[in-house]
């Protein structure tokens, strides 16, 4: 296989699941996209030093979280005003899954930086052994950070949802 | 009130809108962030290189007839703060590409951290300095090319010159100095932050 095609496979694999890390960070579909860019950008820069020391999803879960904080020491997050935001009641059950997802990754984007990306790896079902080696963590302290996060992020859902 | 499990099951649901980009319009030619910051460092070096390269081939080969020893003594300052100023940037060039994105996040923050520190530091002496010798140097210079002409003419163009350095010296860039100070200070206190928020095992 080579870098074209591998590159074209590790994008279809992982580019919805970093998408989503990304649209956490953000609350914001513009800037989600950018940052994904960016992400397979140092994919396909770095590819030729990965060295299986780690597994693919761990090495470019990792770049995607760099890029991420990267992306917050330059702008600060998009601010959105729940109050005045654009929900509007939902045509039809459709919309309103829709709407209800929009609003969880506006809830995670509240979250303090980097609780955003461990929150976002706990959501997609990701073994807490990889989020420690994706984040630098130990396994310990990250299950006690956990444990805070996701109280705090359904306090968060459930605060916006009932306005 | 929905818990988390519910708010698990809403993440992991497929996208009806707002779905990934496809891969062929991932322009991997295009520079990242950081990449952008080395091109700027390493271009503004090689120009730099260029220039004190004419300046030394002017002096050597372009039959100037200058008279005066310190005359050429001027071009070899200039030329010197040149390949100094060009060193100082590919430095800063190496010191970007060192760091890595495929490190853990508290590793890279650390690298960032260092290198924003490292600015700060050099941005308190290096552009005095480099702007000072320039300009010493630009002074030398024109000693000769003034010698013989009207002393009113000289003295116009001394003034205008030297406000005018003044000026761009203890106005605007007393003025750059802190406000990049400022941005430095701010990012590297933001850096801190995420760095205590990745060792603080709650």
């Amino acid at each position: 296989m080579n870098q074209q095609e591998q590159f074209t496979a590790l994008y279809n694999q992982y580019a919805t699941g970093i998408k989503k890390l990304c649209l956490g960070y953000t609350g914001d579909e513009a800037l989600a996209k950018d940052l994904l860019q960016e992400t397979f950008i140092s994919v396909w820069n770095n590819m030729k030093d990965f060295r299986a020391e780690s597994k693919w999803s761990t090495w470019i879960y990792r770049i995607a979280v760099n890029s991420c904080l990267g992306y917050l020491r330059k702008k600060k997050p998009v601010t959105i005003d729940i109050d005045h935001s654009d929900f509007i009641p939902p045509a039809d059950h459709e919309n309103s899954i829709e709407q209800d997802v929009q609003l969880l990754y506006k809830s995670i984007s509240r979250l303090a930086e980097t609780d955003r990306f461990i929150i976002s790896l706990v959501l997609e079902d990701k073994p807490y052994d990889e989020i420690a080696a994706i984040s630098g963590i130990t396994e310990n302290n990250l299950r006690v950070k956990i444990f805070r996060i996701k109280k705090q992020l359904t306090e968060i859902y459930n605060s916006y949802a009932r306005l | 009130m929905q818990d988390f499990d519910s708010l698990k099951n809403m993440y992991q649901q497929p996208q009806s809108s707002g779905t990934v980009v496809p891969v062929d319009t991932i322009n991997k030619t295009s520079l990242n962030t950081k990449r952008k910051m080395q091109k700027q460092q390493l271009g503004g070096a090689i120009m730099l290189l260029i220039t004190a390269a004419l300046i030394i081939a002017m002096a050597l080969f372009a039959n100037l007839n200058f008279t005066k020893w310190y005359t050429y003594a001027a071009m070899a300052l200039i030329s010197l703060v040149c390949i100094f100023q060009a060193a100082f940037m590919f430095n800063i060039y190496k010191k970007l590409k060192a760091i890595s994105e495929t490190e853990t996040p508290a590793m890279h923050l650390h690298k960032w951290e260092q290198y924003y520190e490292m600015r700060k530091q050099q941005n308190k002496w290096n552009m005095p300095v480099y702007y000072i010798l320039l300009n010493v140097a630009m002074g030398i210079y024109v000693l000769e090319i003034f010698s013989g002409r009207p002393v009113v003419n000289v003295i116009i163009f001394v003034a205008v010159y030297a406000a005018w350095m003044l000026f761009a010296y203890f106005y605007l860039g007393k003025r750059n100095i802190a406000k990049e100070e400022k941005r430095l200070n701010g990012i590297i206190s933001e850096l801190k932050n995420i760095e205590q928020q990745l060792s603080n095992p709650q």
